[in-house]
């Protein structure tokens, strides 16, 4: 008994992650005033999911790495849905696709943030002022909250879903040319949207049973 | 010293001669000596090979038909060699810092056929056992078993042919010889071809009350690798189980090495000096990973080695009294290496040179073991060895972590026991214990004290050998080890990696059914953890069953017999990140049929042309550099075992 149990090793079965994408209201009143979104894109790509930090055994109990196969840190990375997406961050659900992970416990995801596009109108106290927006992000959005364990005994889907009202909170909305319309030529305004898109914060990922 | 059986024989050819060493006592339960007859009974094409009959111990090869083989002990993963200790003839064989591994044990320059015994011993309980004696140990014998000339021509199904050619003058010792052997073959699947050359002579005599031995070897090796295959790709038809990537690496490989050694008795001492030196060339390309690091360049990197060793050991030996004798030795070597690592391209050329460093080291030690037996029901051993290391370091690159000189020291004080209850009775059990080390490898001392890796291990167990057809052993054992150290190649800096204990336990049986057939069953199962937070020592095998079947030379009219067939069933290996293996059964089975002068010699291996995976690896990696993007995600890589294939030879004695 005592050597079936040592002979059988508890693995990682793989799973299948379905996953969607669900945008924010297109409508929401901030301290300063009130954004209404008429387009809201962002172009996204490789959604990956990270495992908690191991112990620090790594590099193993070799005496020379990299050379030699398994040397190699087996990653962080449990799961992940390779691909492009233009994200509606104003829609409705939004199919992204069918990723491949192994079974485990995910503490944080990733992906890579490119063309972003907001589209709306900035109602402060000083009136609706128009804006239009068109950014390279082109950054890496990292440390998304992702804690959920992946089973491939109860097989899920994901939900991944995005925070405007919180995204946009950090935005300085002032048209510093005086056009009459916000973009990013305007002050801070490109970088504050920056910051607030790719803010991990602005960000959640959730197994799609517990997302409503 | 040695006692020289020859087999009874009908015939006027030249009679293979068992050579039987006097032997010293076992150390456990789990210690295994093997003799000519042994290792003609066992399965295996090569020295390395040999080493599978340390019980316990399971060996993977990951790159092709002429590396070292990576070894697994006892829970510990010893890489290809360093946490095992081997000798030739009190040669020590594992390569301290070598540029691939240290400890690199690569005993593919042995000509199988020249050895006349070994002792395997897992675990560290006696105080001659040095550097790299962490889980095990093992010592070989040289020689030529057959007077007169032997060749030998033969060919396999892997598309592989061999010649060997030898020579013992009638009348002389086994150890004065000549030989050569060749063999190559292209293998079964891609990137499998190899080639080996060894050429080895020997000279024994006696000059008054000494015995005098010497010996060189040389050897060349070239070999292709099928590194490792994604097993999606194999699932999905995109490549086949014995197939390999473009580029996967190969490798070459030179050794020669001689020794001196006397044996002489005076004033009632037995002494042994040794005195050798060698050359070593090394060269490794291999690429486990694809192009996941450098899309432009692929991932594969050059190592070389290139460097000069000697040494001298000695032992003296002495009984005071009936009841208490004394052992003792002194040993020490010199190491000068030059090493170079470097990223190369699809055309091997070099396009980032990594390392390149010259090394210099320095060992002594010294030991000694009191034997003692206050009581004719109890026999005790106490020793200690103690060990210093002085390791140079000349970095002129590495890494771009800056350039320097350092030289090191590491002393070690190793103290080791047996005691032995019933020594010769018809239950004999075993208590030992001692502390194993390894040094520290040269890339990574800075100037001052390094950090060298200790052991602490005990063993309890126990042989029952009432009659002399059965045999039934067992025991268990532990090892801790306060404190990791590794090498991290990355940061070409020592990483201690926490507390592990490895514990564990065996059993075996013998049987011998008929005088000339013998069954042995061998079980070792190991659980191995770090100690914070109880995670499994990644690739370190937890259980693995052993049953071999051999004959004795069984004569029938002019036909003498010999045969062994030898399986063995690895369960689920736990690997990095939470993963496991598969579990694992190989048989492989040889043959020797002589008939007067000729002798015939088939050997198959993985009988049943099992499909089986020698290692398995989980990590990201990029085959496909037209892929875009590149997964991250780890994947299950593996490196075929060993496909069936069939090999006959046909000999000649004069």
């Amino acid at each position: 008994m005592v050597l079936l149990l040592l002979a059988c090793v508890d693995g990682r079965d793989p799973v299948v992650l379905p996953t969607t994408f669900t945008g924010s209201p297109a409508s929401f009143a901030l301290d300063s005033g009130t954004v209404t979104l008429e387009r809201a894109e962002l172009v996204a790509a490789d959604l990956r999911l990270e495992a908690p930090p191991v112990v620090a055994w790594f590099p193993s109990l070799v005496a020379s790495a990299r050379a030699h196969p398994g040397h190699e840190f087996a990653g962080s990375v449990r799961g992940e849905l390779l691909g492009e997406w233009s994200l509606d961050l104003v829609g409705g659900d939004q199919v992204l696709g069918a990723g491949q992970g192994w079974e485990g416990d995910v503490a944080t995801a990733r992906f890579d943030a490119h063309g972003l596009i907001l589209v709306g109108t900035w109602s402060g106290p000083d009136g609706d002022v128009p804006f239009d927006i068109a950014l390279d992000v082109d950054r890496s959005i990292v440390g998304i909250d992702a804690l959920l364990t992946l089973d491939a005994s109860r097989p899920d889907g994901l939900a991944l879903g995005v925070d405007l009202p919180h995204a946009l909170g950090f935005v300085e909305w002032d048209d510093t040319d005086g056009d009459g319309t916000l973009t990013e030529a305007d002050g801070t305004l490109a970088n504050t949207v920056v910051f607030g898109i790719t803010s991990s914060t602005t960000w959640a990922l959730a197994p799609a049973s517990e997302t409503p | 010293m040695h006692l020289l059986l020859a087999l009874a024989h009908a015939d006027p050819a030249p009679a293979e001669e068992v050579v039987v060493r006097q032997e010293e006592p076992p150390s456990s339960a789990a210690d295994r000596t093997l003799d000519r007859q042994d290792i003609v009974a066992m399965p295996g094409r090569s020295a390395d090979d040999l080493l599978r009959a340390t019980r316990g111990l399971h060996q993977s090869a990951h790159s092709g038909h002429g590396k070292a083989f990576q070894y697994f002990l006892r829970g510990f993963d010893a890489v290809h060699g360093a946490d095992i200790a081997v000798g030739l003839e009190g040669v020590p064989l594992n390569e301290p810092s070598n540029v691939h591994g240290h400890g690199y044990l690569d005993l593919h320059f042995l000509p199988r056929d020249l050895l006349l015994g070994a002792v395997f011993r897992p675990g560290v309980t006696r105080a001659e056992v040095g550097d790299f004696g962490v889980a095990g140990s093992g010592e070989l014998s040289l020689g030529m078993a057959t007077e007169g000339l032997q060749a030998q021509v033969g060919g396999g199904t892997d598309r592989s042919g061999s010649i060997a050619v030898g020579f013992r003058p009638e009348g002389r010792g086994t150890g004065t010889f000549g030989w050569f052997d060749a063999e190559g073959g292209q293998g079964v699947g891609e990137s499998r071809q190899w080639t080996q050359v060894r050429a080895a002579v020997g000279l024994d005599g006696t000059v008054g009350s000494t015995d005098l031995r010497a010996f060189v070897l040389a050897y060349r090796g070239d070999f292709a690798s099928p590194g490792v295959l994604l097993e999606d790709d194999v699932q999905s038809g995109e490549r086949r189980f014995y197939d390999a990537y473009p580029n996967s690496g190969g490798g070459r490989s030179s050794r020669v090495l001689g020794a001196v050694r006397a044996d002489t008795r005076f004033a009632g001492w037995t002494g042994r000096a040794t005195l050798w030196a060698g050359w070593r060339g090394l060269e490794l390309r291999q690429d486990f990973t694809g192009a996941y690091d450098f899309p432009d360049t692929g991932d594969a990197t050059l190592q070389t080695q290139d460097g000069v060793s000697g040494g001298l050991t000695t032992r003296l030996d002495r009984a005071i009294t009936p009841a208490i004798g004394v052992s003792a030795g002194l040993d020490g070597r010199i190491d000068v290496l030059t090493q170079r690592e470097a990223g190369i391209d699809e055309a091997g050329e070099v396009w980032d040179p990594r390392i390149d460093t010259d090394v210099s080291e320095r060992t002594a030690g010294v030991w000694a073991s009191v034997p003692m037996r206050p009581a004719s029901w109890v026999g005790l051993e106490a020793g200690a060895r103690v060990q210093q290391f002085s390791i140079g370091l000349d970095r002129t690159l590495d890494a771009g972590l800056g350039t320097g000189k350092a030289r090191a020291n590491a002393p070690v004080f190793a103290p080791r026991g047996i005691v032995r209850v019933l020594p010769d009775g018809p239950v004999t059990v075993f208590v030992g214990g001692g502390r194993g080390f390894r040094s520290p490898e040269a890339r990574g001392v800075e100037d001052g004290r390094a950090p060298v890796s200790v052991s602490s291990g005990g063993e309890v167990s126990a042989v029952l050998h009432a009659v002399d057809a059965f045999e039934l052993r067992g025991g268990a054992f532990g090892t801790w080890i306060s404190n990791e150290i590794v090498f991290d190649h990355a940061s070409a800096r020592f990483l201690t990696t926490g507390s592990t204990r490895r514990l564990g336990g065996y059993g075996g049986i013998t049987v011998r059914p008929v005088d000339v057939v013998q069954v042995d069953l061998d079980v070792t199962a190991t659980d191995g953890r770090y100690t914070a937070g109880l995670e499994p020592i990644p690739y370190a095998p937890r259980v693995l069953v052993v049953g071999q079947l051999t004959t004795d030379a069984l004569v029938t009219g002019p036909l003498v017999w010999t045969a062994g067939i030898r399986s063995w069933w690895l369960g689920q290996r736990p690997l990095p990140g939470g993963f496991a293996s598969h579990a694992a059964f190989v048989t492989d089975l040889t043959a020797r049929a002589t008939v007067r002068r000729w002798m015939l010699d088939l050997d198959i291996d993985n009988v049943f042309a099992t499909r089986w995976r020698d290692g398995e690896f989980f990590y990201a990696s990029d085959w496909d550099p037209t892929d875009a993007p590149v997964s991250a995600l780890p994947r299950r890589h593996f490196t075929a075992g060993a496909p069936f294939a069939l090999r006959a030879s046909i000999g000649w004695r004069i």
